[in-house]
């Protein structure tokens, strides 16, 4: 049975005193076969992170459902994992106790546990660093941990969230085509919050394009590049086409002040 | 904070040392000339050399340190639970946390009197005089530390499936570490006082804080300057042994909260 992520009517608003509930997300609905990298991208407080906060059970839905291979997420769910902004690893475990979390609050066996982590350590690039502490990492490297300890509960959606922006440029490139690898190697449904254009074209299988608040899908965007891509693949023409394609709309969203509704520019995708 | 080599810092620590002693040596010989008033810090040493060739340190201190040892791990356990509650629970927090407000400013060594009626002049009263005045702070350091824990980190937490109690015991407790040891030490200073209370009321017939009011009373200026000495090293011992074991088990924070 295939495990596709749907998004059906998503609302999310909430209440404020002295004037109606503020709308963040306003009947968003996409959907994201199994295996299929999607980004979303759109103005910063459009809502983005709130799409995964709702899907990682940490926000409550006003209206609509989400649903993988046809079952409802209601809450915290075993079948998604979150890769948070930077520095939310647990600064007193090291590498291989954070990567072990989720497994140990899911009551995984020891040894069972202990296999799955090594594993991921190395599939992430961080062998010999099992028992480094987060203090003493790199900004990449700890999010080569981020990572793995989402990938260690084996979701059906990775949900990810900016995890690169807080890195240097040649930093974040290298990740980026590292997530390529691991993702390739893995296939998970993967949801990537970025607000950089060049970042979800890199990786991505689609882009969402978000409108302004209340947040809602404008555009959604194939990128047909063949993978594995490659640093390469970033000067193409047909690459700068599609990023400036895309940055076009996000521009003509960020000016279209208030009239909803107003169409976007065309996008040949 | 500095980040100088360890050598350099013990070698102020030394210099500190060093002036300190020049100077009080300098007030007790050129400025009170009365060694009733101020002993100089060589008669200090030679009243401190005698009870300790005597054995009569040993014992004195080997009684108190086990008060302050008793007390302290009673008051440090107290205070980590009550403080795990508080934090964890709003609502206990609302029913206890005036409570322990009153408890921790109210001059609980006034107590010492009705805990010896309460008690007996055994290990018990003076224990729990002890525990009485650490058992606050480390409450206080302990809700703080579980309250400040970060949010993203309880949002990790929680995406993962964790419930409450592993929230408390796999992000709150530890994130509060470095807080609960901190709390220790203000601790720790306040039990040190409650060992001279406890002894000064509580009807001891051996311990550092009877010498030193013994002391007191016959006017030896120097063996009351003794056992002050023996407990304030006791207390800087043990509050750098608490600050040690929050750089090893807290690694991550750079800088000392308190």
């Amino acid at each position: 049975m295939s495990m596709d992520l749907r998004v059906d009517g998503l609302g999310v608003a909430f209440p404020r005193t002295g004037a109606g509930p503020l709308t963040v997300l306003d009947r968003v609905s996409f959907e994201v076969q199994q295996g299929q990298f999607v980004a979303l991208v759109g103005p910063s407080g459009c809502g983005k992170t709130t799409v995964l906060r709702c899907m990682s059970g940490l926000q409550a839905l006003s209206a609509g459902r989400i649903a993988i291979g046809g079952r409802p997420i209601a809450g915290v769910d075993r079948r998604v994992a979150m890769v948070f902004q930077s520095d939310s690893l647990f600064p007193w475990r090291t590498v291989t106790g954070n990567v072990a979390f989720g497994l140990e609050v899911r009551r995984y066996a020891a040894a069972r546990a202990a296999a799955i982590v090594q594993d991921l350590v190395e599939l992430v690039g961080l062998a010999g660093f099992e028992r480094a502490y987060p203090h003493q990492l790199s900004g990449g490297m700890r999010q080569r941990v981020n990572l793995a300890r989402a990938l260690a509960v084996d979701p059906e959606v990775l949900l990810m969230d900016e995890p690169f922006s807080s890195l240097d440029m040649l930093t974040r490139e290298s990740m980026q085509l590292e997530l390529q690898r691991i993702w390739l190697q893995r296939k998970k449904t993967v949801l990537f919050v970025t607000h950089q254009i060049e970042e979800a074209v890199f990786l991505a299988d689609r882009v969402l394009l978000m409108s302004r608040r209340p947040g809602t899908v404008r555009a959604d965007v194939a990128v047909p590049f063949a993978r594995p891509r490659s640093t390469r693949d970033r000067h193409t023409p047909e690459f700068h086409a599609l990023v400036d394609g895309l940055a076009e709309s996000l521009g003509a969203e960020l000016a279209d002040q208030g009239s909803a509704g107003k169409p976007v520019p065309a996008l040949n995708a | 904070m500095n980040r100088r080599s360890l050598p350099v810092r013990w070698g102020r620590f030394l210099a500190s040392g060093v002036v300190g002693i020049a100077v009080w040596h300098f007030m007790a010989v050129s400025v009170v000339r009365n060694p009733l008033f101020l002993p100089t810090p060589v008669a200090v040493l030679v009243s401190a050399i005698e009870t300790i060739r005597s054995g009569e340190l040993f014992s004195d201190f080997k009684i108190s340190l086990t008060y302050f040892a008793v007390g302290s791990a009673l008051g440090f356990a107290g205070g980590v639970v009550l403080g795990v509650l508080l934090g964890a629970s709003q609502k206990i927090a609302d029913y206890i946390d005036p409570w322990v407000s009153a408890a921790y400013t109210a001059p609980l060594v006034a107590l010492t009197p009705l805990l010896i009626i309460w008690f007996g002049i055994g290990l018990w009263s003076k224990t729990i005089i002890i525990a009485l005045l650490v058992v606050f702070p480390v409450t206080i350091g302990t809700v703080a530390g579980i309250r400040s824990t970060d949010r993203s980190l309880l949002e990790v937490a929680t995406s993962m499936g964790a419930g409450r109690l592993d929230v408390l015991r796999k992000v709150m407790v530890p994130w509060a570490l470095s807080f609960i040891l901190s709390g220790a030490r203000i601790g720790v200073g306040r039990g040190v006082i409650g060992i001279f209370v406890a002894e000064l009321f509580g009807g001891a017939s051996k311990g550092v804080g009877l010498m030193i009011t013994n002391a007191a009373s016959v006017f030896n200026t120097p063996l009351l300057f003794v056992g002050i000495i023996v407990l304030a090293v006791m207390g800087v011992a043990v509050t750098g042994g608490l600050r040690y074991l929050e750089r090893r088990m807290a690694p991550w924070r750079t800088q000392s909260i308190v």
